[in-house]
This record gives C-alpha cells, sequence and structure tokens, in this order.
C-alpha cells in the first residue's frame, strides 16, 4: 500500500502534525523507529503540511481558556457537593483519616473569605514535580528545557532574554507581543532562584512549580505556585503582584515573603518578613473578606477548615531555607523530616510514628551533608537514623 | 504499531475523570478545548454561545454520561456530545427562525504559509475558492481529519455517511485540490498520489 495513503488513513497522523502532544509524539517516534527506512520520506511529508498549509480559525484566548476551565470546575464541585450530601457519614469518616494522618503538621486556622474571580492556571499534569527527576523549564506547554545542576538560576530581566546561571542565553526575546507561559519545575532535591520580568525574585524551593510569564503585560501581575516560594517583590503600586496556590491567594505590592503551599501539606502558610500582604481563599464561602499581615506573622490556612490563623512567628524559621538553613524551635521532628525528604529527595519511615511528634529546636545546615545532618538530628532527638538504601531511610 | 493505545490512555484519562479526578479534568481539557472550540466557531460566530457550549459538554457527560460503555473513543464521545449541545443552543436562539439551514455554513478556511508573498495570495486564493466551491459537508470532513485522531467509521457517524464513503470523499478531495492547483500548490498532493 501507498505509504502516504497510509499515513493519510492513520487517525493519528494528522493529530501528529496540527495538534501534537508528548503522548502523540512518543506514539510516531516508535513507529518512525520501526519503520526506519521509510522514516525520511514519513518527516518530509509531515513537514510539508507543517510548513505550508494551516487551518486558520477562532480561538479561545489563553485567558478565556483559563476562565472557562475556572468556571467548569467550580460547577463540577458543586456536582460533587450534591452527590456528597447523601455521604456525609462517609465523607467524615474520610476527614478524620486525613485529619489524624496530618496531626503532626499542627498549625492553623482563620480568614475565610470569599471571592468569585479565580483564573486557575491550567498545567499538563504529566510534568508534575513528582515525576521530574532534574530542573525543568516549559515554555508555552510545549518546550522543554532540562536546566541541568540543582541550583538553576533563571533570570527575565534582560528585555525578553531568558539567562540561565547569569551566562547562558536560553532563548532570545521574540518579538510576539502576548507574553508565553513558564513553568518551571523543581524536584524533590533541587531549589532555584528566579528573576522576574519586572526585577522581583523568588526563591523556589524542593518539590515546588511556579507558573509565570514571560513578561508582566495584565494589570495585576500573576503567578501561580505548588510547593514553597519565597518572594522578593519590587514595588509597582499601578500593577499589585498576586500569588495564586490552589487554596489562596496572595497579593501585594512590593515586599519579602514566603508561601508554603504545597499540596500533600495540611495547612498553607503565609509568613511575612517585610510590608504588607492581603490573603484571600480560593473557594470561601463564609465571609467576604481577606486577612491583612504585617511584618513578623504568619498566616495558616487549614485545607481541612477553610480557616486562617494568624500568629506571631520568628521569620528566619520560614525563611533561612533560601540560604539553606533549617530554623526552627520546639516544632514537631516530623516537620523537619519532611523538609529534609524534600531537600535531599529520600524518604524516612519510623518504626514508631510517636517519634514524629518530639519537639525540636535548633538550626541546620542542610547545604553540608546528609550524614552530618542526620548526624546532628541523632544527637538533638536521641533517635537513630538507619540507612536502608540510597533514597530510603529508617528512624527508630 | 496500533492506534489501540491511545484510544485506551483517553480510556483510562476518561474514567479517572468520572471519578472527580481533576487532574483527568485538565489533561482532557487542555487536549481538545482548543479543537472542540474551532471546530465549534465553524458553525457558529457566537463565541459566547461556544464557551457555554464547552461548559455545558463537560458538566453533561460528568454527571449525565452513563460514561463510554462502547463508544469508539472519547474525543468521538466529546464531538457528538458537543455538536448537539451546540445544535441545541442554536435551535433555541433561532426559536422563530427555523427556516436556515442550520450547516450550510461549516465554515472552513485556510491559510498557507511561504517566503514568497506574491506566491502565497495566488494560492490562498485558489484553495478559498475551492474550499468555497465544497458543501458544507464536505468541509466539516476535511476540517474533521485534519483536526482529530477520528476514524473513517467516527468520521462518518458524525456526517451520517458510510466510512468508506468517508474515506473516498477524503482522497478524492485531496486528489481534486491538488489538479485544481496544479504546480502551484504544493508537492504534498502530487506526493499523496504518485504510487
Amino acid at each position: 500500500m501507498n505509504i502516504y495513503k497510509q499515513l493519510i488513513g492513520n487517525p493519528l497522523f494528522f493529530k501528529w502534525v496540527y495538534h501534537p502532544s508528548s503522548e502523540i509524539n512518543t506514539y510516531w517516534d516508535t513507529y518512525l523507529n520501526i519503520n526506519s527506512e521509510q522514516a525520511t520520506e514519513i518527516l518530509h511529508f509531515k513537514s510539508q503540511f507543517d510548513q505550508h498549509l494551516k487551518i486558520a480559525g477562532e480561538n479561545l484566548t489563553a485567558i478565556e481558556r483559563n476562565a472557562l476551565a475556572e468556571k467548569i470546575i467550580r460547577q463540577l464541585e458543586n456536582i460533587d457537593q450534591q452527590k456528597k450530601s447523601g455521604l456525609i457519614f462517609k465523607s467524615i469518616l474520610k476527614y478524620a483519616a486525613v485529619a489524624i494522618l496530618f496531626f503532626s503538621v499542627g498549625s492553623s486556622l482563620v480568614y475565610l473569605y470569599m471571592e468569585s474571580r479565580q483564573s486557575t492556571i491550567i498545567v499538563d499534569h504529566s510534568t508534575l514535580s513528582a515525576n521530574v527527576q532534574e530542573p525543568v523549564l516549559i515554555i508555552d506547554n510545549f518546550d522543554k528545557i532540562q536546566l541541568g545542576g540543582n541550583k538553576p538560576e533563571l533570570d527575565y530581566s534582560n528585555q525578553g532574554k531568558i539567562m540561565l546561571n547569569k551566562s547562558e542565553v536560553i532563548k532570545e526575546s521574540d518579538e510576539c507581543k502576548t507574553p508565553q507561559m513558564n513553568t518551571l519545575i523543581i524536584p524533590y532535591g533541587s531549589r532555584s532562584t528566579i528573576t522576574l520580568s519586572d526585577g522581583s525574585k523568588v526563591w523556589l524551593n524542593a518539590g515546588s512549580r511556579l507558573i509565570y510569564p514571560s513578561k508582566f503585560v495584565d494589570k495585576a501581575r500573576e503567578v501561580f505556585l505548588v510547593g514553597e516560594a519565597f518572594f522578593e517583590i519590587e514595588k509597582n503600586e499601578e500593577h499589585p503582584f498576586i500569588i495564586k496556590t490552589i487554596d489562596i491567594e496572595v497579593e501585594v505590592l512590593g515586599t519579602r515573603f514566603n508561601v508554603s503551599a504545597y499540596p500533600e501539606d495540611y495547612s498553607v502558610q503565609t509568613v511575612l518578613e517585610v510590608g504588607s500582604v492581603e490573603i484571600s481563599c480560593v473557594n470561601a464561602t463564609f465571609f467576604d473578606r481577606g486577612v491583612n499581615l504585617v511584618a513578623g506573622q504568619m498566616a495558616s490556612f487549614n485545607k481541612k477548615t477553610k480557616e486562617t490563623e494568624v500568629f506571631d512567628v520568628k521569620i528566619e524559621h520560614y525563611t533561612l531555607w533560601t540560604e539553606g538553613l533549617l530554623s526552627f524551635s520546639n516544632i514537631d521532628f516530623s516537620r523537619i523530616v519532611k523538609k529534609l525528604e524534600r531537600y535531599y529527595n529520600i524518604r524516612f519511615n519510623y518504626n514508631n510514628p510517636i517519634n514524629g511528634t518530639i519537639k525540636i529546636s535548633g538550626k541546620l545546615d542542610v547545604t553540608k551533608g546528609k550524614e552530618e545532618v542526620f548526624e546532628y538530628l541523632t544527637k538533638l532527638t536521641g533517635l537513630n537514623i538507619i540507612k536502608l538504601n540510597n533514597w530510603q531511610y529508617e528512624i527508630k | 504499531m496500533n492506534q489501540r493505545t491511545d484510544k485506551e490512555y483517553w480510556q483510562l484519562i476518561w474514567n479517572n475523570f468520572k471519578l472527580g479526578d481533576r487532574n483527568a479534568f485538565d489533561t482532557i481539557y487542555n487536549e481538545y478545548v482548543d479543537t472542540l472550540f474551532a471546530y465549534g466557531s465553524r458553525i457558529t460566530e457566537n463565541r459566547t454561545l461556544l464557551e457555554d457550549s464547552v461548559h455545558d459538554l463537560f458538566i453533561d457527560v460528568y454527571s449525565y454520561g452513563k460514561g463510554l460503555r462502547k463508544p469508539e473513543s472519547l474525543e468521538y464521545y466529546l464531538f457528538k456530545t458537543f455538536k448537539r449541545i451546540i445544535f441545541r443552543k442554536l435551535k433555541e436562539t433561532r426559536r422563530f427562525d427555523r427556516s436556515e439551514g442550520l450547516l450550510d455554513n461549516f465554515d472552513l478556511k485556510f491559510s498557507i504559509e511561504t517566503n514568497n508573498k506574491a506566491q502565497l495570495e495566488e494560492r490562498l486564493i485558489l484553495l478559498q475558492n475551492e474550499l468555497q466551491n465544497l458543501n458544507a459537508k464536505k468541509r466539516e470532513l476535511i476540517f474533521l481529519k485534519f483536526n482529530s485522531a477520528l476514524s473513517y467509521v467516527e468520521i462518518g457517524k458524525l456526517l451520517g455517511l458510510k466510512p468508506d464513503t468517508v474515506k473516498k470523499q477524503v482522497h478524492r478531495l485531496l486528489k481534486h485540490l491538488r489538479e485544481k492547483m496544479g504546480e502551484k500548490i504544493i508537492g504534498l498532493f502530487t506526493m499523496c498520489y504518485k504510487t
């Protein structure tokens, strides 16, 4: 059979030409490998379509696309609520289980808020930080750039150029007016700093993901965070800076603060070092107001109760990680363990879970080797940390 | 090499979506929303109606769809339901104007990219004319063929045609365009038909 007829007959051919995705590309890579003698012809055939024939037409803008997704998701949640109302008992059990699981994470609450605007930024979930081994930058959901190393530095403040580690230009500025969406994924075991196009600086902690435009053009400067980051925002009263997370939004004009919003954590914590921030809950249903923090305070949003509590804290306990230091006082051992898991990309098992509730205080220099840090913890807690293999440890 | 894996992949994502997995929703949404919107925009220019239709599509299939028990693929299921929803909405807005044949205007435009500006105009006009001369159903067929992973059988079902007819139409259309364009059109159509 004629190879071109065969290609046209394959439902995945035009999908590959006009709507490529990683799955489709993988499929065709395999196909080309198997039919390697035809590969040149096939690729040529594809490029003829690619380069010359485009179907013009209406499209949703990125904003419409996100807003619509948001609207649909909210409606889906409503449907779930209705379905759930018949299953209250079951869901109470579920929440109880979640509560027990996370009780050690402690802290929480206060401020309820509701707000109708919220634009979820939809991302490709095949690239969640958990599935990624080393730092990756994704531009417009398409270009994947492996950054290499475990502490990449990105800089967007040079007229549209993207600089890596101060020296390497990984992308020249382009003429296109609409900014591109960038997704930076930092897996466990790595950290990163990013200078955004407005000069604001972001430290991204291990196991985190930040989505941001290559340049800010809208009224508000918006970014989306999963995980933990420390922000140093350039002041601009005309253009407020908004950090969106799955549960809360933090709005600022210019200031320094830390946001910790790991999906697996029980609470979302915002700690303010300088200036003022306003925090609001994404899907709150009770009161229509946000919480204002002043310097030295932490707002802890409880994901289960949807409540926020504000208290005074020692700032460096929440910000020293940017310098590779962990500082803590009277805190559950399990919280430090969780942080170390992310930092070193390892896992701990407890032979007795109660040990996770031991309260400890101190300062750890995590830039030193694991062994040194563990030795220190051993002294601090009186527990033993035993290496099972390269990435698993047991606490006895 | 089979397309089954692709379908099975989407079947799996679909099942997760039905179980309330929002990641699965994201995946489906990201994959199909642009194509569906582009498809719909050729049936009606009313953007609000289209956005509402996309919204209703996901809500409908989430709350009522008995799932994908036997349909050929998720993509087919989405197109079919989406088309039905658009038509229902159009009927509502045109309650007093039943005379209008709804699918008389499946509006399909190609753009051809080349470095040679003069050549571009010529090709574009030729192609445009050719497409204008096709009936709505054929334009829809071309769109689906180029923009989806639907099989001939599925396209046939959407258009109310036999799979064989679809296949013949696609081949005939490409051939027809090639003949009309002569040397002016890029080599691709020629390539399709040299045996």
